[in-house]
């Protein structure tokens, strides 16, 4: 008999093989013309520990190891982020349309960041720009707010679901009245909410890696029972699992680490919903394939997206948030043609 | 395993669902849980597997229990519900599997252990060729025989069935009975099942809980029991009966629809 709920070796190689060649694609491509064969080196002289060549240049090594590589990083961490937080959504709330700003984190971190360009207020605590704070705090105002309404209505997850639908409602008004009111700042919030990846070297990434890995390894041990959720609650209750434990755990793990990810790198929409779509149509429906091979998946999306943002019209950036769309669209709408039923 | 229910009662929202319910079922018995609509029936089993919050007391072979599933590790058990999910995407193999969820290596995944038991499930209900179909792709009767493969994979004593026949045709009522009869003899399991197909459960079950708004009409030997005056009382109806060649009784009621003299 074929193993089931298991990702198949050949399978997770592949997604492997993806976010190695996302990444040298990220190291090797961008406005500054270095040669790829350069990028590669001072990347492997990274990873060795071998001491710097005085023959190379300094800046195309800066370039390449304190520009490029954290980038590809923070682009892997990000996208990761939003598709495990997507596929945790979909998992509790049994909802095909659920992403990671379902329960308003989006609208709420548009807020706080919104709030805070207008205002110019700096609450900078050193190592987190004060713009990611304020998106931060918003995501999590946010969501405690649905989950306030959530919790006089019932606690059911429907309730918590359009708690969240009427939390993003009144905060995106209040953020538009505010946009209305400061047209100057206009562009630079929408730059911001559009979403892009900016580094100012290993800050950021070191900010994201400690929430993805803790909330990730938490998700993934409950992906059992996202798997048990399948079934309606009484049958997953009979079956040895806790529904209760398992929405209260993907919803905090889900929400931490899609409201850091979107503290740094805006709205970047689409990852997060269409991911695990993706992996549920070609390899399997069970929680505990689609939440590791989201975090792949999702990651190297991410980070190739990246790399044609900074490529289409260097030295110039797209924002990312297009590429994810306009390139993820059509494939996930091919996808969905051969679906036949199965998502 | 025996099971015992004593002084059972649930209250919900301050409306008394079950009041005072005590039985005594022996081990191996196959149970027909019967009652008009809103009698109690699923409260009663959902109050079993400890889904519902209740007073009064279980036992299963006179140790002290609250409720089954409060003693999964000793006690292995399948309730299924009477609106199961079928879950989009799932395969069929991947179905009876969540049977095993429980007993699985929480690390290492399910061992070979798992896949005898799930094997062994499906073989013994003739799903093997249907093992990699999806379970949106089976019909009824198959979906009910999954669930039932699924029970088998838990290596459940008790079966708890919440109307698994309400959705089957004639034939496939029969059979399914039938086949719940054999897996009850052949392992030696207690199943109780809830259903309103008093002609067809009469033939096969052999212990009767008989509940009316909530309240415990008998528990109890079914022969015998389930007559003509009996059921017209239980149901508050006028019916008639009629003998199969076996002798058993076919019950049928009359005409009775209180809510068209109303209908101007």
């Amino acid at each position: 008999m074929d193993k089931v709920f298991t990702v198949p070796k050949r399978t997770l190689l592949l997604y492997t093989f993806l976010v190695i060649l996302s990444g040298i694609l990220s190291i090797c491509l961008g406005a500054a013309k270095i040669p790829p064969i350069e990028s590669l080196k001072y990347l492997s002289d990274l990873m060795l520990g071998r001491g710097q060549d005085p023959n190379i240049s300094e800046i195309n090594r800066i370039i390449v190891l304190e520009w490029r590589l954290p980038r590809f990083c923070l682009g892997f961490l990000v996208g990761a982020s939003l598709a495990v937080a997507g596929a945790g959504f979909q998992g509790i709330f049994r909802n095909p349309l659920a992403d990671p700003f379902l329960l308003g984190s989006a609208a709420g971190a548009g807020l706080g960041a919104t709030l805070v360009i207008v205002t110019g207020i700096n609450l900078s605590l050193g190592f987190i720009d004060t713009v990611q704070l304020g998106a931060f705090l918003g995501a999590l105002g946010a969501v405690l707010c649905a989950a306030t309404i959530s919790s006089s209505a019932g606690k059911t997850p429907a309730s918590l679901l359009l708690a969240g639908v009427a939390t993003a409602a009144f905060l995106t008004a209040c953020q538009t009245y505010i946009m209305q009111r400061n047209f100057l700042s206009i562009q630079e919030i929408f730059g911001w909410l559009i979403g892009r990846l900016l580094t100012s070297g290993w800050t950021e990434v070191l900010t994201l890696a400690p929430y993805f890995v803790a909330c990730f390894i938490l998700i993934y041990a409950l992906s059992k029972e996202l798997d048990l959720l399948r079934l309606s609650d009484e049958e997953a209750r009979s079956l040895g699992g806790n529904p209760n434990r398992t929405y209260i755990v993907v919803i905090i793990c889900a929400t931490l680490m899609t409201a850091v990810a979107v503290s740094l790198s805006g709205l970047i929409a689409f990852v997060g919903l269409v991911i695990p779509h993706i992996i549920r149509l070609t390899v399997s429906s069970s929680y505990r394939v689609i939440i590791p091979l989201s975090a792949l998946a999702g990651g190297s999306f991410l980070t190739l997206a990246d790399t044609f943002s900074r490529m289409a019209i260097a030295p110039a950036e797209l924002p990312i948030g297009v590429i994810t769309a306009f390139l993820g669209a059509p494939f996930f709408a091919f996808l969905l043609r051969l679906s036949k039923g199965t998502i | 395993m025996a099971f015992e229910a004593q002084s059972l009662s649930v209250i919900a929202s301050g409306k008394t669902l079950l009041q005072n319910i005590s039985f005594r079922i022996p081990g191996g018995s196959f149970v027909a849980i019967i009652g008009p609509n809103g009698a109690g029936k699923t409260t009663l089993m959902k109050s079993m597997v400890g889904l519902e919050t209740f007073t009064g007391s279980f036992s299963v072979n006179g140790k002290s229990s609250l409720g089954l599933l409060k003693d999964k590790k000793s006690i292995s058990f399948s309730y299924t519900p009477q609106n199961f999910s079928i879950p989009i995407g799932m395969s069929l193999v991947e179905y009876v599997m969540l049977g095993r969820t429980s007993r699985s290596n929480w690390f290492f995944g399910e061992t070979q252990r798992d896949y005898d038991a799930v094997n062994n499930a499906l073989k013994k209900l003739k799903l093997l060729p249907k093992s990699k179909e999806l379970v949106t792709n089976l019909s009824g009767g198959e979906m009910q025989r999954a669930t039932l493969a699924r029970a088998l994979a838990q290596e459940a004593n008790f079966l708890l069935l919440d109307e698994p026949t309400a959705s089957l045709d004639f034939a496939r009522t029969i059979d399914f009975l039938e086949l719940i009869d054999l897996l009850r003899r052949q392992l030696n399991l207690t199943v109780f099942l809830s259903t309103h197909d008093i002609n067809s459960i009469i033939r096969f079950a052999d212990y009767a809980l008989v509940l009316k708004k909530g309240k415990n009409l008998h528990s109890g030997q079914l022969k015998g029991i389930l007559n003509k005056d009996f059921l017209s009382d239980l149901y508050e109806t006028q019916l008639d009966s009629l003998q199969d060649k076996n002798g058993n009784p076919i019950f049928h009621a009359k005409s009775h629809n209180k809510y068209i003299d109303s209908i101007p």
